[in-house]
């Protein structure tokens, strides 16, 4: 698509305008992003190759119908401004996918998923629908993730991040009231799980992948959620900084539609993410860590175990030392105590968070 | 909307051919056995000469081949550390070949998809005009907002006499992307008044 064809074609119409000049901008944006290296680190984005044929296809159907569920909820709910809203968020997450975030001390750099951000923002019917556009353009035009998987990636990252992500923000809020301290805390909080549960879901369709039987599949699962793990520090970081700067700039975009809750359903609503939490750090965790990790595994292969030395740990083997040896119960305690930290971690962040932005 | 109103020209079946050979690649990559490793092999070869048709700059490949290769690396130790058996090495052989005709398959149709041609393929394909407006939207505003981010940057520089770094480096990331969520909020509700002057009744037209 020449510039030459606007003199060859006096016929130019809204789109053909949008042929000329913007694709060609949007090629020059992908040149931009080619050279500085901005495409192609999409490390949450799943590659094709990784997941068989068919898992991909039930996974597109999924996304498909999550993705259409979306688009009618977000279509009744905003009327004629969803159209506007919701490409102009989508457009802020894709340019928002290319602000670095320097990792302090490596030699990379992060940057924002967006799941939960678009959904705090526009809600989550609008979040999904973006999400997964920008999945698509990355896809088929930045070759960023899978073009077989895009419809998985949809699933783990836009249908997680923003409903998972969405439903968690919500929930946490209704429990804690509709407050900036609490509705910071709810973000921070929907960011660390949605990220573990897009891990989480991967892990399932890596196993229910026919010519991935080989692995061990548990020990991978291990490694993923590890490694994801970090990714979800980082990602709770950024999107409770970017909620933090929302509350301090334009609180009524984070509180809209927040209504005070009656005392007695907050303290139901605690109570029942309290016991949710408690329940899966005692079910969970003893199955998590039941067995040794990746590197453990290595180590007991090639022998180097036996050169490292003891070091006193804080939690040793992830086990409460407990006198009568129940070995499920302390395991449990640790998961419970784990819960706890993150549940302390991001109330100090969104605390802390709060007081630093000006 | 119906397709004969638009004043596009008919999709030219060129990129349904180029999106249709990538899929014939992946699934037929997919889909064979690992034992079957010549066969995946031949199909990377095949889309590496797709790229020598296209006529893909060889920086082009090599920048992104070094960001796929630290993912194959990533994933092929992953996979070692977690079963060390000859079955293990074998499956993730086949695993990485299946990911590098994938990433070159992928790599190919960003050379030679357009994001005009992309949508045109979405009509023709008859997705829901809804997404269809709303991705035209996302692209021509991803220039438009990217464009701001540089200009907040410049300011930010111009302010604190360089380049921050450090902390200071995040902070300011910070408040660019939540300024750029500010106006990219603001620019939507222009661009919604703007829509309803003209006669916006939220059902998706091609104008011609």
């Amino acid at each position: 698509m020449g510039a030459g064809k606007i003199g060859e074609n006096r016929r130019l119409g809204q789109w053909e305008m949008f042929d000329v000049q913007f694709a060609n901008r949007v090629a020059a944006a992908i040149q931009w992003g080619l050279r500085r290296g901005c495409t192609g680190r999409g490390i949450m984005h799943i590659r094709d190759g990784i997941l068989g044929p068919e898992v991909c296809l039930v996974g597109a159907a999924l996304a498909t119908a999550a993705v259409g569920y979306s688009l009618r909820r977000l279509r009744s709910e905003l009327a004629d401004r969803a159209i506007p809203l919701t490409g102009m968020l989508a457009a802020v997450i894709f340019a928002g996918q290319m602000v670095n975030f320097p990792l302090f001390g490596l030699p990379v750099s992060g940057h924002l998923l967006g799941g939960v951000l678009a959904a705090v923002v526009l809600g989550p019917w609008a979040g999904c629908v973006a999400l997964a556009l920008v999945l698509v353009v990355q896809a088929i035009l930045f070759a960023d993730g899978g073009l077989l998987s895009l419809g998985v990636n949809i699933l783990n990252m836009a249908v997680v991040g923003a409903w998972g992500g969405g439903a968690i923000y919500y929930s946490v809020r209704r429990a804690l009231g509709s407050g900036k301290q609490a509705s910071l805390f709810a973000s921070i909080v929907a960011a660390y799980l949605s990220v573990l549960l897009a891990a989480a879901l991967f892990c399932v369709e890596f196993a229910l992948t026919r010519t991935n039987a080989a692995f061990d599949l548990r020990q991978i699962s291990v490694w993923m959620l590890l490694y994801h793990a970090l990714i979800a520090v980082g990602e709770a970081g950024i999107t409770g900084a970017v909620v933090a700067f929302l509350l301090a700039r334009r609180p009524e975009l984070i509180l809209r539609g927040a209504t005070a809750v009656e005392p007695s359903r907050v303290r139901t609503a605690a109570w029942g993410l309290g016991l949710a939490a408690v329940a899966v750090a005692l079910v969970a965790s003893p199955w998590a860590s039941g067995f040794d990790d990746g590197l453990e595994a290595v180590g007991a292969i090639t022998g180097f175990n036996s050169l490292g030395v003891d070091r006193p740990l804080i939690l040793p083997d992830y086990e409460v030392p407990l006198p009568m040896g129940w070995e499920a119960l302390s395991v449990s305690l640790a998961g419970l105590l784990g819960t706890v930290v993150v549940l302390f971690f991001g109330w100090g962040l969104s605390r802390w968070l709060q007081r630093a932005t000006p | 909307m119906s397709t004969a109103d638009s004043p596009l020209p008919k999709s030219r079946p060129s990129s349904e051919a180029k999106l249709g050979f990538v899929l014939a690649l992946l699934v037929t990559a997919g889909l064979l056995p690992g034992e079957q490793w010549p066969a995946v092999a031949l199909l990377a070869v095949v889309a590496y000469l797709a790229h020598a048709v296209a006529g893909t700059a060889s920086t082009v490949l090599w920048r992104r081949g070094r960001q796929f290769a630290i993912v194959a690396v990533v994933m092929g130790s992953a996979g070692l550390m977690s079963r060390l058996d000859a079955d293990s090495a074998v499956a993730m052989g086949a695993l990485l070949l299946r990911m590098t005709v994938a990433f070159l398959a992928g790599l190919w149709l960003m050379q030679v998809m357009t994001a005009a041609e992309l949508i045109r393929v979405l009509r023709r394909w008859h997705f829901p005009p809804a997404l269809i407006a709303i991705l035209s939207s996302l692209l021509r505003y991803v220039v438009v907002l990217w464009e701001e981010h540089e200009r907040l940057l410049r300011a930010q520089q111009s302010r604190a006499g360089g380049t921050a770094a450090g902390w200071a480096s995040w902070i300011a990331a910070v408040h660019r992307l939540g300024l750029l969520l500010l106006r990219g909020i603001d620019r939507a509700e222009r661009t919604h008044r703007a829509m309803i002057a003209r006669g916006w009744d939220g059902t998706e037209r091609w104008l011609s």
